[in-house]
C-alpha cells in the first residue's frame, strides 16, 4: 500500500463565479482501522485562502505549521497578505526542498485574491509541481472517483449555493466508493468578505 | 516416471503432452472442467501458483499496473444462545480499497434450515462479548448482533453497506432484517442523545 | 516456464539474458450498463491500447450473447477473447441439449462458474453482463476476475469504473439526493446519462476514448447506436 494512503482522506476544491470552495473528508484512519473522524485536511491560511494537505497525516500538520511559519514571517516582513498564487509558490518551493525525501502529501489551494478577488485553484504533487486550472482541483486516496464526479457536475459561473451544492455532492459520492474517506464532510465556500463553513452529513461506514 | 518423481522434476515442469492439454475437441469443456465436477479448478500452467501469480499481478510488457483485484468481504458474526442460532452480516464487498459494492449477499440461503456464510471479522466481538448470555430474548438477541455489526462497520474500512440480522430455530431461519448502516448510525446516534452537526 | 536460471543454474547460458514472461496485458476500456423496467443498454468505448499507444479506434467490446443478452467485456484483450468465444460454445451446447436459448440470468451464472474455473490463473478481465432476465426486465450483473456476481441497475467497469461508478450512484440511484422519490428510468434519460458520464471518462482517462459502441436490448430485439467521443 503506498504511504499516500496510509491514513486515507480526500480534498476537493473548485472555482465558482466571483467565490471558490474546498472540501474535506473528516477521517482519520490507520489503513482499514478508522481511528478518529474530526480531521479536516483544510486549513485557513488567510482572510480568503484555504489550504488542503490529505496524504500522511503527519506530515499533513509538519507541513502546516511549516506552511504557517513561512507565511508569518513573509507578512511581519512586507506587511501585506499573501496571494493565493505567491502561497503556491512558497508551498511548491518547500516541497521541493524536499525533492529526495518528500513529504507525502498533495497539496489542493483555494482563495480569492485579496487584491482582485479573482477566484484560484491549484493542485501540486508532492514534490511541488503546480498545476493551476480554470475549473476544479482534486487530491487525496479518491481522486479518480473525484475527477469522474467533477467532470460531470462541474460547470463554469456557479453561484456560491450552486457550488455548494456540486462541490458536495462530489466529494460524499465520491467518498462513498472509496473504503478509505468520508465519515463526515467539511465544506468551505470562500466570497469577498464572507467565509461559509458548512458540515455535510455522509454515511459512516 | 519413477526418476522423474523422484527429482520432482514434475514441479518444475510441466511434463504432460501438450494435446492432452488443449486438444481441439476438449477445449470447450476442457475449459469449463468445473460444470462437471464443481470442486475441480484448472490448475495453473506454472510450479508455484502463488508466487509466480504475485509476480505477474505487477505490471504488463509496457510497465502498466496489472491489477488483479478480487473483491472481499470481511463482517459476519454468528453466535447460539437460548432461542438458536444469530446471524449477522454486513454487505460490502471492496476490491483493493474501491468500494465494489454495497449491497452485496454474504449469507447465502441454502434452504430452509441452511444457511452459508464463511468468513469472520473481530471488530465485532467487543461489543458481542461484552452483551452476551446464552439467555438472551429473541430481540436482544437481534439487537445485539445488529449493534456488533454495525459498530463493526463504523471502525472497520471494509466493512459496510446494508446490515443483515437472520434467525434461525427449529423452524428454519427467518430474515429479521436489512437496515442500511447509515441510517442506524444517525437512529443510534439519536438514541444517544447526539445531534451530529 | 522453465525459470532455467534458478531452477537448473547448471544450465544456464552464460551471458544469457532472461526475459521474464508477462501473460497479462491491459488493454484499457470501460463499460457502462443500465437496467430499466424493460430495457437495458450497455456501452463500451472502442480504444483498444497498449500503454502508451493505440491499436485501434475501433474495437467494439461488446459481445451479442443471445437477442436478449450482451455482454461487454475489457482488460486483457487476448482473455476476453478466449472468454467470449467459450462463452458462445457453452451457450450453443446448452441450446442444442435443452432445446432452448439460455436467459440472461443463466449466462450470468454460467459466466461466473467458468471465471472460478480459472481461480489459481484468473482471466484478467472486467464483465459487465446487460440483458432482459425471463420475466422481460432489465438487468445487470456484474463480476470480479474470479466470478463474484452480483445483480443490480447499474453499473461501471473497466478502465474507468471508478471514475464513473459514483456519478451513477449519484445519478440512477439517487445517493445522497435527498426529497427525492425513487421513479422508473425513462429509456432515453439512461442513454444520455450513459454518453454523458463517457464524455467525462473519456477527459481524464487515456484508456478511454475515440467513441461509444451502445446496445440497446429490448422485447423487441437489440437496437445498436454510435456515439463519438475525443480521440486524444
Amino acid at each position: 500500500m503506498s504511504i499516500l494512503a496510509y491514513n486515507g482522506g480526500a480534498v476537493v476544491a473548485m472555482k465558482g463565479q466571483d467565490c471558490v470552495a474546498i472540501a474535506t473528508d473528516k477521517r482519520y484512519g490507520i489503513q482499514a482501522q478508522t481511528v478518529s473522524t474530526n480531521f479536516p485536511k483544510v486549513y485557513q491560511m488567510g482572510p480568503t485562502l484555504f489550504v488542503g494537505l490529505p496524504g500522511l497525516a503527519t506530515d499533513t500538520q509538519t507541513v502546516f505549521q511549516r506552511l504557517k511559519f513561512r507565511m508569518n514571517l513573509y507578512e511581519l516582513k512586507e506587511n501585506r497578505t499573501m496571494k493565493p498564487k505567491t502561497f503556491a509558490a512558497m508551498l511548491s518551493n518547500l516541497l521541493y526542498e524536499k525533492r529526495f525525501g518528500p513529504y507525502f502529501i498533495e497539496p489542493v489551494i483555494a482563495g480569492l485574491d485579496p487584491y482582485d478577488n479573482q477566484p484560484y485553484v491549484c493542485n501540486m504533487d508532492l514534490i511541488g509541481c503546480p498545476n493551476e486550472p480554470e475549473d476544479f482541483v482534486v487530491s487525496g486516496t479518491c481522486s479518480e472517483q473525484l475527477y469522474g464526479m467533477c467532470e460531470a457536475l462541474w460547470e463554469p459561473n456557479l453561484k456560491p449555493d450552486e457550488l455548494f451544492e456540486t462541490i458536495s455532492q462530489a466529494l460524499v459520492n465520491a467518498a462513498d466508493r472509496d473504503a478509505i474517506s468520508g465519515w463526515g464532510a467539511v465544506v468551505y465556500i470562500i466570497e469577498k468578505d464572507k467565509i461559509t463553513e458548512k458540515h455535510v452529513k455522509t454515511r459512516m461506514d | 516416471m519413477a526418476l522423474v518423481d523422484l527429482c520432482r522434476l514434475d514441479e518444475k515442469i510441466n511434463l504432460k503432452p501438450a494435446s492432452s492439454i488443449a486438444s481441439l475437441e476438449n477445449d470447450v469443456i476442457g475449459y469449463s472442467q468445473n460444470f462437471i465436477n464443481s470442486a475441480q479448478l484448472a490448475s495453473p500452467p506454472f510450479a508455484n501458483p502463488i508466487e509466480t501469480l504475485a509476480q505477474f499481478n505487477s505490471k504488463d510488457e509496457t510497465g502498466k499496473d496489472i491489477k488483479i483485484q478480487f473483491d472481499h468481504g470481511t463482517t459476519t458474526l454468528g453466535f447460539r444462545y437460548k432461542g438458536g442460532v444469530l446471524l449477522a452480516v454486513d454487505s460490502r464487498a471492496t476490491g483493493g480499497q474501491f468500494i465494489g459494492s454495497q449491497t452485496m449477499k454474504k449469507i447465502v440461503e441454502i434452504n430452509d434450515y441452511l444457511l452459508g456464510c464463511t468468513t469472520i471479522l473481530f471488530y465485532a466481538f467487543g461489543v458481542l462479548d461484552s452483551g452476551y448470555n446464552w439467555d438472551l430474548t429473541d430481540e436482544e438477541a437481534q439487537e445485539l448482533g445488529r449493534r456488533a455489526i454495525y459498530h463493526a462497520t463504523h471502525r472497520d474500512a471494509y466493512s459496510g453497506g446494508i446490515i443483515r440480522v437472520y434467525h434461525i430455530s427449529d423452524k428454519g431461519w427467518v430474515n429479521i432484517s436489512n437496515e442500511d448502516c447509515s441510517e442506524l448510525h444517525y437512529k443510534y446516534q439519536e438514541q444517544k442523545g447526539l445531534k451530529d452537526e | 516456464m522453465l525459470g532455467l536460471s534458478e531452477n537448473f543454474p547448471e544450465y544456464a547460458l552464460p551471458g544469457g539474458k532472461q526475459a521474464r514472461f508477462e501473460p497479462y496485458a491491459d488493454n484499457g476500456g470501460s463499460i457502462v450498463a443500465i437496467a430499466g423496467e424493460d430495457y437495458a443498454v450497455i456501452g463500451a468505448d472502442t480504444r483498444l491500447s497498449t500503454g502508451f499507444s493505440i491499436y485501434t479506434r475501433e474495437q467494439k467490446k461488446l459481445f451479442q450473447l443471445s437477442d436478449r443478452t450482451v455482454l461487454g467485456a475489457t482488460g486483457c484483450w487476448c482473455d476476453t477473447l478466449t472468454l467470449t468465444r467459450l462463452l458462445k460454445a457453452r451457450m450453443q451446447m446448452y441450446e442444442h441439449e435443452h432445446n432452448k436459448s439460455m436467459t440472461t440470468p443463466a449466462v450470468a451464472q454460467m459466466l461466473s462458474t467458468m471465471l472460478y474455473y480459472k481461480r489459481f490463473f484468473p482471466y484478467y478481465v472486467s464483465n459487465v453482463l446487460a440483458g432482459l432476465d425471463g420475466d422481460g426486465k432489465g438487468c445487470v450483473y456484474s463480476y470480479d476476475p474470479i466470478g463474484h456476481c452480483e445483480r443490480s441497475n447499474y453499473r461501471a467497469g473497466g478502465s474507468a469504473g471508478a471514475q464513473l461508478q459514483p456519478l451513477l450512484d449519484n445519478q440512477i440511484g439517487l445517493k445522497n439526493m435527498q426529497n427525492v422519490t425513487e421513479a422508473p428510468l425513462p429509456r432515453e434519460k439512461a442513454l444520455a446519462l450513459l454518453k454523458d458520464v463517457f464524455i467525462s471518462a473519456a477527459e481524464r482517462d487515456i484508456y478511454t476514448g475515440d467513441s461509444i459502441y451502445i446496445l440497446i436490448i429490448t422485447a423487441n430485439g437489440i437496437q445498436e447506436e454510435k456515439f463519438e467521443l475525443r480521440k486524444d
